[in-house]
């Protein structure tokens, strides 16, 4: 790694301290060319020398959250300059997203082994979207409750044996729609009649025997949405 | 002209006397003379007199009357209460003399005070005043003789009446009466008259003045009317006055004070009895029971049995007196007999001598030991009460009067409408259409006037005022919580500052935790230096801690539990309320019942159940069954909550017992139903708040048992609260209930014969005892203190009691109304008829006119009319009804349509109609409209009451995480120090590395744990965003802050300068209280304060600037870095933090600046 100069904003002095321990012993090609407590500090530093790399914190002083402001503007006037989060922000999701909207290039949290040499490394080879340990197993949990999601709706059609006419009928149904409606779809081929003997079909495919009783068609849908054989995020209608 | 009418009655009657020839009705009248003076001296030749000139008085009616009247004296005389009456009710209907009606109507009074019929008695006083009335206005024209009968009829007229007050114990009344009586007049007309005068005077009771000088002047008066009787030998007078003379000697200490201040009177009583011997003066009853023997040989002589009871009875009482028991029975016995064999058989006259010798009876059996049959007497004397009770026929009187006034309303309104008719019919030979229709408009538009329609108005206005008064209520209560609501917000910010506050901490355990593990790598970076740095974290976690601490420590006691004391029902219901929810998952939700009252926190007892009975949901299947049971002993209620789900393994029950702190999500089973699992960590933190609150709730505990695969049950236990004590505890209403109880307790002892403790009840009860209560059951009180008084012959007690329970009786079944009721029913009778003639009159001749001019176009008329009023009134009874006005609206319209087919094709009449209408209707809309405000408030109120308890169930859930937080963690910092402190000293060994590395992570892994327990509560953002118009709110915060400056007499000065009309998103109170953060520490200093406002692109920046002091800081940062200061600063900051979680677009600053001659707070938030 070529040697690189690295601004830290960092408002708690202890943590300062501890970032510049783990800089000089993991990271020796990096020169802290200036630390800064505030937003003040940090934009004169910038006048004077602009650096390869700035160590953010999000949180300074009074707001929590300057520092997603901070990067947006970084990354509007030094384009070149790389911007590492580095955050006590262990719950706050939304903010991460934001930060990483506002240009960062990774995220690390101060929890677990906090900055690693191959972090920074990477983030100076120009890659983004670098995150440490804890930020990833979050990401990688969502991810798989994703894909686990999807292969359920599969398995839910095969095992209530729901065909591409019902689960047709039943996303326009949750849209809304009448089933006189539905009737008129231009790859429904079914007649309201008949529409209806479907739902009394799916009604007993879909809710055991003592729990039919008074099932309408918000139920029925809803069964379905919980049920996974529709996708709630994709209800989209078809053309008529 | 009524003047003329009686003068032209008397002359006729007058005139009527003088018909028969002179002799014969000398004759007659001078026999009824004889009859009238034996009355009271022989009743035999009274009665021979009054036949004698009966017989003779054949072409004289008046004399006959007289003659009748007398022997309806003699018939009284003998008891014969039927006979008498019926002679008197004779006279009534013969005669038109008004002396001898008037005669007949005081005998009748005489009659009914001796039968005790206080109706007929005043009836036949009324008739009697009435009578008296006419003669007064021709006293001039009457002779001597009816002057003196009439003076006679009407001193006895007043010592009737007043002897009838006396007996009923309206004194004052009595009192009245008896003055009216003018013993001047009397002593010239009738001697008997005046005696029964004097008579009065001494027979107690309308004296006054010290007792000792009453009874003297008693005396005196009796004694005269002793004197009297015997020079004229009015037995009657002198035997009665020789009984109330021995009734006055028994007194103690009498006889001798008369022997030493009248001793001649004295010498003459002595001799009056035939075997008199000579009575020692301080004998005090000997002399009694001569004068009583002797008034019972006259009574004897006059033969007057009812007397001669009388007597006898005070001769009992007398033996009585003398503890001579057995003679005194005898004697009460003797009295019975007498009135017993010249009563009618299965008459139900009661006379007054009766009741008190069933009275005196009952006394008598219990002195002698028979308590069988002084019971019976006692209920007999009971019973004899509540039959000369008054207002036994009250109601049906009230009834009958009422229906009288009303039928004599109606022939007035019937007379007046037909003279209206009548009129009419008159007039409209002249101008017949227009009359009529202009009359029957006006009748409706009166109807605008009715008192239906004002009665629909006051209805309606009532009701609109009880709407207003609920309003009221509501907003107060309104008003109260939205204050609550607002406390408790910013206490919920300060709270999550403090969380805030001590999240900070975990960075710096990572850290440590960081530098732990780079201890054993080789790097540029020496082992000392991490140590050193170790040593700072800690030092940092002790600060930050410290602050912490003092911070906590500042609100503790601030928000207190809320205990009240409640019926644990009220909870259960909530939650027997959300079965639903259950039986959609199939499981069962059985709720016990339970009467038991409980101390503690309601709606931390909601929500511990709630949490418990959402636990046990989630983790039971379909087809299970969750209990919440409710058991209790006298010193708690445990309420618990059992599943038949999964259960526990028993280490996890053992850590749920017994440890402060676990990590929930290491406990029972693991998958996506369960929560975060703090909800059993915060009920247990509420029951140990209790425990720490007070010693009351040392009875408070929470506990699991489980056994895996069967299920669990989690219960807690509160302090109950005894609902006996709860009630003696609490009002006035509850005291009369405890007086019913302490009476039921008396009864059941006099029952049961155990009556020194009845008595000893009896005197609890009386202390409980004040003014406004149920005479009713003071009286019952009384009297069955008495019972118990006289089973013990207790005498004192019982004539105390027993005298309270008449005094009351009386009180409860006096009437006062009874004289003007019966004058008002003798009028209305009265001019019912006349008006009954005229009416007939009119309608005769209004009849023939209608019959004959109109009847087919006016039937047809008033048909309409009719039918239109009917209507009408029916709109207003409908707008009157108490029913929804919503509802009523509906059937209003219904009405409206049907009376215009109604009156079809009459224009005027539908004018009248919809201007009707168009009232009720707007009464009713408007009625309509103030409940719909009413129940938007109601809603609003549920709203805030419901935030409000949210947000206090979440501050105390803060608390107590925030509490177990200080206590778990307090010692962690300082442990790791020491053991630095051992690895600094001693440098080459590693040995402590690991030790140092596994203490650091579980005390990291617990404070994260305690820290996620509190920030589990913070999840749902407490903010209300709004847009708002920045000028206004500062100028309310300028304004609230001058006033505030100027109330504390502060140092500093504030104004605001440069304030950009924007808006921005926030939530107004919360900013105000950022605001006051950021200045209130500068308050109190001389320093000037500026608060301004700029806007950029997308944020409002607000600037406070503080000059002409020093900064208290060194570096400006510090303002919002953990110090004990630094308080508000952290406040403030956790604010903009909520700000700007909540806005769309992170960035908001705040921040300190320094400038010249002060400093300067900057912050922005969110333009609109």
């Amino acid at each position: 790694m070529e040697p690189f100069k690295i601004i830290i904003v960092e408002d708690v002095k202890l943590e300062l301290k501890g970032t510049e321990q783990i800089i000089r012993a993991e990271i020796p090609e990096a020169e802290v060319i200036g630390s800064a407590q505030n937003e003040g500090e940090f934009w004169k530093m910038m006048r004077l020398q602009v650096p390869d790399l700035v160590l953010l914190d999000l949180g300074l002083g009074g707001s929590t959250t300057i520092g997603v402001d901070i990067c947006r503007q970084v990354r509007d006037r030094y384009k070149q300059v790389k911007v590492l989060i580095f955050t006590g922000e262990l719950e706050n999701e939304r903010l991460w997203v934001e930060a990483l909207n506002a240009g960062a290039d990774g995220i690390i949290l101060k929890t677990g082994d906090l900055l690693q040499r191959d972090d920074v490394r990477m983030v100076m080879h120009g890659r983004h979207y670098v995150f440490n340990e804890p930020i990833l197993q979050r990401i990688v949990g969502r991810y798989k409750r994703m894909v686990v999601g999807e292969e359920n709706q599969s398995d839910a059609r095969m095992k209530y044996s729901i065909d591409e006419y019902d689960e047709r009928f039943l996303r326009h149904l949750a849209l809304g729609y009448t089933k006189e409606m539905i009737s008129n779809l231009r790859q429904m081929p079914f007649g309201t009649k008949s529409l209806e003997k479907r739902q009394v079909d799916l009604v007993n495919r879909l809710f055991s025997a003592n729990e039919r009783a008074g099932v309408n068609a918000t139920r029925l849908v809803t069964r379905a949405l919980q049920l996974q054989i529709l996708d709630i995020n994709h209800l989209v209608a078809d053309e008529e | 002209m009524r003047n003329l009418l009686s003068w032209l009655i008397l002359l006729l009657s007058v005139s009527a006397c003088t018909s028969p020839s002179l002799d014969d009705v000398q004759e007659v009248d001078r026999l009824n003379d004889m009859s009238y003076r034996y009355r009271y001296v022989n009743v035999d030749s009274c009665l021979y007199y009054a036949n004698q000139a009966r017989s003779m008085a054949v072409s004289y009616p008046e004399g006959e009357m007289e003659a009748m009247c007398n022997l309806a004296y003699v018939a009284w005389q003998q008891m014969h209460y039927d006979q008498a009456l019926y002679l008197l009710q004779k006279i009534t209907s013969r005669s038109r003399s008004k002396i001898e009606l008037l005669c007949a109507e005081v005998m009748r009074m005489r009659v009914y005070q001796r039968i005790s019929d206080g109706k007929g008695l005043f009836a036949a006083r009324n008739n009697a005043l009435d009578h008296l009335r006419r003669i007064d206005e021709a006293y001039k024209v009457l002779d001597v003789r009816q002057c003196n009968r009439v003076e006679s009829a009407r001193s006895e007229l007043h010592t009737i009446s007043c002897t009838y007050y006396y007996y009923m114990g309206m004194d004052s009344l009595a009192w009245d009466e008896f003055y009216t009586i003018d013993p001047q007049r009397l002593a010239r007309t009738d001697t008997a008259q005046l005696l029964n005068y004097e008579y009065f005077l001494g027979s107690g009771g309308l004296q006054k003045g010290d007792s000792a000088t009453i009874l003297m002047n008693e005396f005196d008066h009796l004694f005269e009317v002793c004197l009297l009787g015997s020079r004229q030998e009015n037995a009657y007078f002198q035997a009665n006055a020789f009984q109330s003379l021995a009734v006055l000697l028994a007194h103690p200490g009498m006889p001798s004070a008369i022997y030493r201040e009248r001793p001649f009177k004295y010498a003459w009583l002595v001799s009056q009895h035939p075997d008199s011997v000579s009575v020692p003066s301080d004998d005090s009853l000997s002399l009694s029971f001569l004068l009583t023997s002797r008034a019972i040989e006259l009574f004897r002589t006059y033969k007057d049995a009812y007397q001669v009871a009388c007597a006898y009875r005070t001769l009992g009482e007398l033996y009585f007196k003398q503890v001579d028991y057995e003679n005194a029975m005898d004697c009460f016995l003797r009295a019975q007999r007498l009135l017993e064999s010249r009563s009618n058989e299965g008459n139900s006259i009661v006379t007054p001598c009766e009741s008190m010798l069933a009275e005196r009876l009952s006394m008598a059996y219990s002195a002698v030991g028979n308590r069988k049959l002084s019971q019976v007497y006692r209920n007999r004397y009971l019973d004899y009460l509540d039959l000369t009770r008054q207002d036994l026929e009250l109601d049906s009187r009230r009834a009958l009067l009422t229906a009288e006034v009303s039928s004599v309303r109606w022939r007035l309104l019937l007379l007046v409408g037909l003279i209206l008719l009548s009129l009419l019919l008159a007039r409209l030979v002249v101008r017949r259409v227009k009359k009529r229709s202009a009359l029957q408009v006006d009748n409706l538009m009166r109807m605008s006037e009715s008192e239906a329609y004002r009665q629909m108005l006051q209805c309606n206005d009532e009701r609109m005022h009880e709407i207003e008064e609920q309003m009221t209520e509501c907003e107060e209560q309104l008003e109260v919580s939205r204050l609550n609501v607002e406390r408790y917000r910013i206490d919920n910010v300060s709270r999550r500052a403090k969380v805030s506050l001590a999240t900070s901490v975990i960075p710096f355990l990572d850290r440590m935790l960081d530098a732990i593990h780079r201890l054993s790598r080789d790097s540029v970076v020496s082992r000392k230096e991490i140590l050193e740095y170790i040593e700072d974290l800690s030092k940092g976690i002790i600060h930050v801690q410290s602050v912490l601490n003092s911070w906590i420590g500042m609100h503790q006691g601030m928000v207190n539990l809320h205990v009240s004391v409640f019926p644990i029902r009220e909870v259960l219901d909530i939650v027997s309320r959300g079965h639903h929810s259950f039986e959609q998952k199939g499981i069962r939700l059985i709720v016990d019942e339970s009467d038991s009252m409980v101390r503690a926190d309601q709606v931390l007892t909601l929500f511990m159940v709630n949490t418990l009975t959402d636990n046990a949901r989630k983790f039971t299947s379909d087809g299970g069954t969750v209990h919440v049971e409710v058991t209790s002993n006298d010193e708690y209620v445990e309420i618990g909550i059992s599943d038949t789900g999964v259960g526990i393994s028993p280490e996890d029950v053992d850590l749920l017992n017994h440890s402060k702190v676990y990590d929930p999500a290491k406990i029972g089973v693991c998958d996506d139903r369960k929560g975060f699992g703090f909800g059993i960590m915060n009920c247990k933190g509420i029951i140990n708040k209790y425990k720490k609150s007070s010693s009351l709730f040392s009875s408070c505990d929470f506990g699991v048992s489980s056994k895996v695969g069967e299920g669990s049950r989690f219960w807690f236990r509160l302090p109950r609260v005894l609902s006996v004590l709860f009630l003696v505890c609490t009002s006035l209403h509850l005291r009369a209930n405890s007086l019913q109880a302490m009476y039921d307790s008396l009864y059941q002892a006099n029952v049961e014969g155990r009556y020194e403790e009845a008595l000893q009840w009896g005197e609890q009860a009386e202390c409980l005892v004040t003014t406004p209560m149920d005479t009713m059951l003071v009286m019952n009180l009384h009297n069955e203190m008495a019972v118990a008084a006289l089973a013990l012959c207790d005498w004192d007690t019982y004539r105390l009691h027993n005298g309270e329970c008449v005094r009351l009786h009386r009180l409860y079944t006096r009437d006062d109304s009874i004289p003007s009721y019966c004058r008002q029913m003798s009028r209305h009778r009265r001019d019912g008829k006349v008006l009954y003639v005229l009416l007939t009159l009119f309608s005769l001749v209004a009849l023939i006119l209608f019959v004959l001019l109109f009847l087919r176009s006016r039937i047809r008329h008033d048909k309409r009319v009719s039918l239109l009023s009917g209507y009408i009134t029916r709109m207003f009874s409908l707008a009157a009804s108490s029913t929804e006005a919503e509802e009523v609206l509906g059937e209003l319209e219904e009405l409206h349509a049907q009376s215009i087919r109604s009156v079809e094709g009459d224009d005027s009449l539908l004018n009248i109609e919809s201007s009707l209408y168009e009232k009720v209707r707007e009464q009713l809309t408007r009625r309509m409209a103030s409940y719909t405000r009413k129940e938007e408030m109601e809603e609003n109120l549920h709203r805030i009451s419901f935030e409000e308890n949210r947000l206090y169930v979440q501050n105390q859930i803060l608390d107590n995480s925030l509490s177990t937080l200080k206590h778990e963690t307090m010692y962690g910092p300082s442990r790791t120090l020491q053991m630095v402190e051992a690895m600094k000293s001693d440098e080459a060994s590693s040995v402590y590395d690991g030790e140092l590395c596994d203490f650091v992570t579980y005390y990291h892994d617990i404070y994260s744990l305690l820290c996620m327990q509190a920030t589990m509560q913070m999840k749902e953002s407490i903010l209300r965003i709004a847009p708002l118009y920045v000028p206004d709110c500062l100028q309310s915060f300028d304004d609230m802050l001058q006033r505030r400056i100027q109330r504390s007499q502060l140092a500093c000065s504030f104004r605001l300068e440069n304030v950009s009309p924007v808006s921005v998103q926030a939530d107004s109170e919360l900013l105000e209280c950022l605001l006051l953060s950021l200045c209130t520490s500068f308050l109190p200093l001389p320093c000037s304060l500026v608060l301004s406002c700029e806007s950029d692109v997308r944020f409002a920046s607000f600037s406070l600037s503080c000059t002409g002091i020093s900064c208290p800081v060194e570096n400006l940062d510090d303002f919002f870095s953990p110090g004990d200061d630094h308080i508000p600063y952290l406040t403030a900051r956790q604010i903009l933090r909520e700000h700007d979680a909540a806005g769309r677009y992170p960035g908001l600053r705040l921040y300190a600046e320094p400038m010249e001659d002060g400093f300067c707070f900057l912050f922005t938030l969110l333009k609109v």
